[in-house]
């Protein structure tokens, strides 16, 4: 019996994204050459596809580790993570979860966590549209109310939070900074927003990572301002406040319900 | 959620709020809302974008001011290139011209 068509496919595919299998019973070929060469060089385009589609998302990554390490990974990522959508901008949301487990790339313990924050840049970059809110808003509500406020973000923010100075680690190595390299033992979280056309990163410190945190969990000012302050004695509220709006991650500000206290 | 503890009073919260709204309206230089997309101004290989794989964009333009890719510039120096190019940074050779909108010149075949 003739297999159906997809499960055709299925099995065409599949032997595709397994580099030492048998080709599939249903290629033919003309001529003397063996299928097998020509099933590998459609195999070998399928890998290259995906490992540039890589490359295009992680250039940090691919700085850090150098291009031929680079390539072998993500070839190996490829083959365990494959594709789940036929656009490719989507492939490889799981390489910072492959890679902190890649014994081979162990040495450059913060190259996961750059992952995340270039993964975040391409998800900042395809959020959707929307006006920030200026801190002037802010100034509008009632000084008594104020701590009771709770902010809605801008679809394209992303907080990658790490024990690494990831977003110097960054800079530098995408030629962004001209500053000398950064010191390891500090540590940056990243705030990734696209309030417009280009995507923004921030390194935040001094409790700010901590106080966005709270805020995007839904939190109130006021509590978060108070955790941030339980982690950095010296938290400076107003400091980071303006700093928050100014990237323009804030999208609205919600006003206490009368009565409702949690 | 474990209750931290009251580092900030309500008068405090406000008393920053007041701050940070009082200190707003200083222009910052990282402002991205002044920015705007310049077609026809670009070398190939370096228009802008960050739309990431499988997209037709960053660093894909394959001539030289080609009119269909664009790259960021601050707002209102678009109009700027290949018209006041008494200063360097606004030449662009023959008569081009920087453009808000998509071009058709300089396509690649």
């Amino acid at each position: 019996m003739v297999p159906s068509l997809s499960k055709q496919q299925r099995a065409f595919a599949a032997s595709l994204r397994r580099p030492d299998g048998p080709v599939p019973e249903d290629v033919t070929h003309p001529g003397s050459v063996p299928p097998i060469k020509r099933f590998n060089v459609y195999r070998n385009n399928v890998a290259t596809a995906e490992i540039d589609a890589l490359a295009a998302t992680y250039p940090a990554v691919e700085a850090l580790v150098g291009s031929e390490f680079f390539r072998a990974t993500a070839r190996e990522f490829a083959v365990q993570f494959p594709p789940r959508s036929p656009l490719l901008f989507r492939f490889g949301g799981d390489f910072a979860y492959f890679l902190s487990d890649f014994p081979p790339a162990s040495q450059v313990p913060y190259l996961a966590d750059i992952a995340r924050l270039e993964w975040a840049q391409l998800q900042a970059y395809h959020a959707a549209d929307a006006t920030s809110v200026p801190i002037e808003k802010l100034g509008d509500i009632p000084p008594e109310d104020v701590g009771d406020v709770r902010f809605t973000f801008h679809p394209s923010t992303h907080l990658v939070r790490s024990k690494y100075p990831i977003v110097s680690i960054w800079a530098d190595c995408t030629g962004r900074s001209e500053l000398s390299p950064p010191d390891i033992s500090a540590s940056e979280d990243a705030l990734v927003v696209r309030p417009a056309i280009e995507v923004n990163t921030r390194a935040l410190s001094g409790g700010a990572g901590e106080f966005l945190a709270g805020l995007m969990r839904g939190q109130t000012l006021q509590s978060a301002a108070d955790v941030a302050a339980d982690q950095v004695s010296e938290f400076d509220l107003s400091l980071h406040l303006s700093g928050l709006f100014e990237t323009g991650c804030v999208m609205a500000i919600e006003r206490p319900t009368p009565g409702g206290n949690r | 959620m474990a209750k931290s503890t009251k580092h900030f009073t309500a008068a405090a919260i406000a008393g920053a709020v007041a701050v940070a709204v009082g200190a707003a309206g200083t222009p910052t230089t990282a402002d991205a809302q002044a920015k705007e997309k310049c077609y026809g101004i670009s070398l190939k290989g370096q228009n802008d974008c960050a739309a990431g794989p499988g997209t037709t964009c960053a660093g894909t333009s394959t001539v030289d001011y080609q009119g269909n890719a664009w790259t960021l510039v601050p707002k209102g120096d678009c109009v700027k290139y290949g018209v006041e190019e008494a200063n360097a940074q606004f030449e662009l050779p023959g008569d081009r011209t920087g453009s808000l909108e998509q071009l058709d010149r300089d396509l690649p075949t």
